[in-house]
């Protein structure tokens, strides 16, 4: 069993009930094929970074599942000829997981559950060193031609 | 002669020393699904910062470019920013 993240962008002009219903068939497949669903996330409409079939929005989803290849393989078969999915993408997060593990993490899940949500919808929250960050890079990069120029 | 053409322009300012911000700062991970902080690793034409920029040891930098990629690759980051 590997655990997997699957994200997958509906389009955005679909109804929210339709969308629920995208969603559980999702979790259908997984659960159906011996998986094991450890959280489900709705990130809601976001912009998109370029343009995908002619839309600059999308809702993206994601799920974070246990399972073997086969679940893969139905899930991207279903995912592929669905036209109200624009993109989507599966990443082997972790080899040969075990339940135990899972199980306790989704117990901690449930507890934590609303801080879940309100991270992964929310912006990101700006630490206060952000602002040097972001100035680094473009200073270094002067001081790095000039290096190059000696 | 040989080194006498041009002396070699001394060294302006002070050296800073990089520091790979992932080593220093533990609570930062990179992960594909953060497009706000790989946003720092990436140009404003969406490239990414090579290392010897930003200071980020090989390790980091292998693992922060997977992560960009695979950002891109669900539009969360753009492959490029064309001037518009």
């Amino acid at each position: 069993m590997n655990r997997y993240d699957l994200i997958f962008i509906i389009q955005s002009d679909v109804p929210k009930d339709e969308i629920d219903v995208i969603i559980d068939r999702y979790k259908g497949i997984v659960t159906s094929l011996k998986g094991t669903l450890v959280k489900a996330e709705k990130w809601g409409v976001r912009r998109l970074a370029y343009k995908i079939e002619k839309q600059g929005r999308g809702f993206y989803v994601l799920l974070d599942f246990v399972g073997d290849s086969p679940v893969i393989r139905e899930l991207e078969r279903n995912l592929k000829f669905d036209d109200k999915v624009l993109r989507y993408q599966t990443v082997k997060r972790a080899d040969q997981v075990k339940m135990a593990d899972i199980e306790k993490e989704m117990a901690g899940l449930k507890k934590e559950k609303p801080e879940e949500i309100k991270e992964a919808t929310g912006p990101r929250q700006v630490s206060p060193a952000e602002p040097v960050t972001e100035a680094k890079p473009a200073e270094a990069a002067s001081g790095a031609e000039e290096g190059s120029k000696e | 002669m040989a080194t006498g053409d041009r002396p070699r322009p001394e060294r302006r300012g002070f050296h800073r020393r990089k520091v790979c911000k992932f080593c220093t700062d533990s609570n930062m991970k990179i992960e594909y699904k953060d497009p706000g902080t790989l946003r720092h690793f990436v140009s404003e034409k969406g490239k990414i910062i090579p290392r010897r920029i930003t200071g980020n040891c090989a390790r980091h930098q292998r693992e922060l470019t997977t992560a960009i990629k695979r950002a891109r690759a669900i539009a969360l980051l753009p492959f490029v920013v064309s001037e518009s």
